[in-house]
């Protein structure tokens, strides 16, 4: 914007002239450290303007009493900005890494700005300058790198108060442990090449190759599992013995309905006989009981 | 910069220390908690003493003239789910970062069981209580008594340590080492066989459920490596993990309570094999690279490998069982992945991105195919001869989407998807689906934003063998108009919005919608059908400077129905449907009573799920019959009060409620013996020995006060 607008670069000095506050809270910050004291590259040694864009533009304009609306880039809600502008701007330098998949991602395509979720300007206790801080009560743990996702995901809050759970509102996970909100190669922002190898990560026990695979198991994990939250054991979508039915009706005891009372029904159900649901590795395994 | 040098290699301590700012703040003091009812589900995830606690600690040290940081974070700290967590480093050069973290996770505490537990995975019981109840497992209720309380909890474990190294601008390597370990017991019933005869009687084999507190005791190692060069235009990456599990246990072997001696039929003990060990390795390159029209393409390669070679267990522990040999004495499971993808972006125009991308991942499973004659069920009997399959699967998916900006209020993307499955001993061999749909995102006026979409697929699977991917057996014991729902032809609808406005200034309002429709209509069993509907409602208001208040409302359903039988020529043959709902409610507030003095803070939140599952049949001589609904109820409450007594101290009082409340019948009815309804009425065979474990562990109340100061320093 501020190139488009034939601006120049005026140097950091020129900036602090009525901004001295900001740039003081700015320097506080890792990135402040970098771009206003010990700059490696031409880039970063623009400090302010780094970001913002070149200030000639502006600074005449303050000189001149107009208005420096679209003068440079300023961040704010207010600004009218458009979100892969004030994104191209912070992609200068971040678009590599965990941020290479950033572009045509879910969160880009709708419009998302970098300082939806970052703080820069301020330092901000949490890793990766998150706007939200962490914050506890005797019974929960509100992680930030939770709270900011579910802030725009009040599904996935209302998921988390489920009986069967992942430790999120304990504050032992976070929504960055699955995904990556930056994009990724794998559906859903997942952070492994499949859903799978996502989960492998914390449950590697399941991953097996095992001598007798369980099909669907070894496709996708979410066939069987709300990874957010279920009102049934286990993470469960579908309580058992129903969840298993959908696909098993070999014989008569996989298909019949059963009484609640009985012993296919309740406790684990068809897991009762079968535990081994995710594979097993016995000669004897084939039906996932050995 | 020499002296400087100089005194940093001749005492590097020293010279971190002058000029080091150091920040931090500590919060510790009492908690008093009450807890009734049982605790289980209270301490799932989270250790609660009612006893002093020190909540926090955080020191930031900070050496201005170096560039050099060091900050340190306890939480919970001498508790089961302590963390601890150390962040070093030099601005723009280095970070190393150090975490140590336990995670309980409390299964259940209401567990008894007549095993005692030895080394190596055994489960034993008493000496002659195996003869005992083998001949006369009536007495198994007068015998229960003597079960012992065993807890069912499992903690993870895990260290932690990442290094990020920038040796000179535009290069990145990354190391990092974890370590986990998965430490406790968790439940697992078995299947039994045992061949029980009473006077008058023929030999009568039956089933029994013996279900056992199994070991766990699981050692992950993963260790990764990356280097990067990136400048503004493009960027190489590679990437190695590595992931090494260990379980320290091979196997769970225990005492069949109701078979005394190896017989065909049943064996006097069974043995099953945990999880065994496996190594998993994947290197990736990633690289992108700006291209002209502000587009960029973006590409990764990735290939893996999953690796598993323990050696097997015997066919069976019952002597009396013949069985040859194994064909082999390990699997060599073999697992390779290969990924790639590409995606390309472009802003050919201010109002116009294009997006293309493919995405092709593949699961080759090279394990041996293994042909077991000798097949054991249950370790009573030979079963026939078994082939183990090495599943596989390859998945291509390919697509684009255009977003249109022809206001800057407005913005218009459609997006298509194809993608095609290819799968190895399953029912479907090739599938296709193609995804299709619009979304917008408007602002028509200042406070309020507009988002809806829609998306229609429709999968559609070459051809359905019922017949494939069985290890054996006849083709009568298989459904031939079963479709399993992840293979089968499905029309797959959805539509989202949502309405974010602010009324007034500082009061925000926020709607959304969600609704998922999957038919799966040429499905003449298996899952016919699965709805998903879900929205909420948010208001957050700041009515003054020294007020917020916010409150949310949501409100998810979900709705299957389903169709089970064994075909034409079966017997069974009904319907099932399940439909859960869950509303969750929260509401809260944040105010400053007194400036700079008294802020108070309270939150709460009630969440309450119930499950229905309903069955029909109108096939004669099926009794199909509804379960009980399962509810669950959680409250939780909670009111702080902060009072900053000075500068640097404030004194924290606070107070909270929860409430878990559920009914499930499916854990109520359980305890330790159970006669089951499958036997005669009156009957205790078959008997089943279980642990008793309810799951959710039950209903509690738990109050837990607060009285904690914080030191800021």
């Amino acid at each position: 914007r501020a190139e488009s607008n034939g601006a120049t670069y005026v140097g950091t000095d020129e900036c602090l002239t009525c901004h001295q506050q900001q740039a003081e809270e700015f320097a506080a910050t890792a990135m402040g450290k970098v771009l206003m004291k010990s700059p490696r590259t031409d880039a970063e040694r623009r400090g302010c303007e780094a970001c913002h864009g070149p200030g000639s533009r502006h600074v005449e304009a303050v000189q001149a009493g107009e208005d420096v609306a679209g003068t440079l880039l300023a961040f704010r809600p207010d600004a009218g900005e458009p979100a892969f502008e004030q994104n191209a701007a912070c992609l200068q330098c971040h678009e590599q890494g965990g941020q290479a998949y950033w572009r045509g991602s879910a969160h880009e395509t709708r419009g998302l700005a970098c300082v939806s979720c970052h703080s820069v300007m301020a330092r901000s206790p949490e890793r990766g300058q998150l706007a939200k801080s962490d914050s506890r009560t005797a019974l929960t743990a509100r992680r930030a790198a939770s709270e900011i996702c579910l802030g725009c995901h009040p599904n996935e809050r209302a998921q988390l108060q489920r009986p069967s759970h992942h430790p999120i509102r304990e504050g032992k996970l976070t929504c960055a442990n699955c995904h990556n909100p930056h994009g990724t190669v794998t559906e859903a922002l997942l952070k492994g090449f499949s859903v799978n190898e996502t989960c492998y990560q914390c449950h590697a026990e399941k991953r097996g190759p095992f001598l007798w695979e369980h099909p669907p198991v070894r496709e996708s994990c979410l066939n069987c599992h709300d990874a957010h939250g279920s009102i049934n054991e286990w993470l469960l979508k579908v309580k058992q013995p129903r969840l298993c039915q959908l696909c098993h009706m070999e014989s008569t005891h996989a298909a019949s309905p059963f009484d609640a009372r009985s012993r296919f029904v309740f406790n684990r159900s068809c897991a009762n006989c079968h535990p081994l649901v995710h594979g097993s590795n016995h000669p004897s395994g084939v039906r996932l009981q050995r | 910069r020499a002296p400087v040098q100089a005194q940093e290699a001749a005492d590097p301590l020293g010279a971190f220390l002058e000029g080091t700012a150091v920040h931090g703040a500590i919060d510790a003091g009492a908690q008093p908690t009450s807890v009734d009812g049982r605790r289980g589900k209270f301490a799932e995830y989270r250790d609660i003493p009612d006893n002093a606690v020190l909540n926090e600690v955080r020191i930031r040290g900070e050496n201005e003239a170096r560039d050099y940081f060091v900050e340190f974070r306890a939480e919970d700290a001498i508790q089961d789910d302590q963390r601890y967590f150390l962040r070093m480093g030099k601005y723009g050069r280095y970070v190393l970062e150090v975490e140590w973290d336990q995670v309980p996770h409390l299964l259940s505490t209401t567990a008894r069981t007549l095993f005692s537990e030895r080394g190596g995975g055994e489960r034993v019981l008493a000496e002659g209580l195996q003869e005992l109840l083998a001949s006369n497992p009536a007495q198994l209720p007068a015998l229960i008594g003597a079960a012992r309380g065993v807890g069912l909890s499992i903690r993870q474990d895990t260290g932690r340590s990442r290094l990020r190294y920038t040796p000179v601008p535009g290069w990145e390597v990354g190391l990092a080492y974890a370590v986990e370990r998965d430490r406790g017991r968790r439940p697992l019933a078995t299947a039994n066989f045992a061949s029980l005869t009473e006077p008058g009687d023929a030999p009568n084999p039956f089933l029994s459920i013996v279900e056992l507190p199994s070991p766990v005791d699981f050692v992950t190692h993963t260790v990764e490596f990356s280097v990067e060069r990136h400048t503004r235009d493009w960027f190489l990456r590679v990437d190695q993990v590595s992931s090494i599990f260990e379980n320290q246990e091979e196997s769970l072997s225990w005492d069949n309570p109701f078979q005394a001696a190896d017989a065909l039929g049943g064996g006097s003990r069974g043995r099953l094999q945990l999880e065994p060990d496996n190594r998993a390795h994947t290197v990736s390159i990633a690289g992108g690279a700006a291209l002209p029209l502000r587009s960029r393409l973006t590409g990764t390669f990735a290939y893996g490998w999953m690796l598993q070679d323990n050696s097997f267990q015997p066919a069976t522990a019952n002597a009396a069982v013949p069985v040859a040999p194994l064909p082999r004495n390990s699997p060599d499971g073999d697992i390779q992945t290969l990924l790639a993808s590409v995606l390309l972006t472009s802003r050919p125009l201010d109002r116009v991105t294009v997006t293309g991308r493919y995405r092709f991942y593949d699961l080759d499973n090279n394990t041996p195919s293994l042909i077991l004659g000798d097949y054991v069920v249950a370790d009573a009997v030979r079963g026939v001869l078994r082939r183990s399959l090495p599943y596989a699967y390859s998945r291509h998916t390919a697509g684009g989407d255009v977003v249109l900006r022809p206001l800057s209020a407005a913005s218009l993307k459609v997006g298509y998807q194809w993608e095609r499955w290819h799968r190895e001993h399953r029912e479907v061999r090739n599938s296709e689906e193609h995804r299709v749909g619009p979304s917008v995102d408007l602002t028509p006026v200042r406070g309020l934003l507009l988002r809806a979409g829609y998306t229609h697929s429709s999968r559609d699977p070459k051809d359905y063998d019922a017949f494939a991917g069985r290890q054996s057996g006849s083709p009568a014991l298989y459904n031939p108009l079963l479709r399993k729902f992840d293979e089968a032809k499905r029309v797959r609808d959805q539509v989202s919005a949502t309405a974010s406005v602010t009324a007034i200034p500082l009061v925000d309002v926020t709607g959304s919608f969600g609704f998922a429709t999957d038919d799966f209509a040429r499905s003449a069993f298996g899952l016919l059908k699965d709805d998903s509907l879900s929205y909420s409602l948010g208001v957050t208001a700041a009515p003054m400077e020294r007020l917020a208040l916010y409150a949310d409302v949501t409100r998810e359903d979900h709705r299957f129905a389903q169709r089970v039988g064994l075909g034409p020529a079966g017997k069974a043959d009904f319907r099932g449907r399940g439909h859960d709902t869950i509303d969750t409610y929260s509401a809260g507030a944040r105010g400053t009573v007194i400036p700079g003095k008294l802020d108070v803070d309270l939150d709460y939140s009630f969440s309450f799920g119930i499950g229905r599952l309903r069955a029909g049949s109108t096939t004669a001589g099926v009794e199909a019959t509804d379960y009980p609904n399962v509810d669950t109820k959680l409250h939780q409450l909670s009111a702080v009060g902060t009072w900053k007594l000075t500068q640097r101290v404030a004194l924290r009082l606070g107070y909270a409620f929860e409430h878990f409340e559920t009914n499930d019948f499916a854990s109520e009815i359980v305890e330790p013996f159970v006669a089951s309804s499958d036997g005669p009425k009156d009957s205790v065979r078959p008997p089943s020995l279980y642990l008793g474990a309810r799951t959710p562990d039950g209903d509690y109340d738990a109050h837990i006060g607060t009285v904690a100061f914080r030191y800021q320093f």
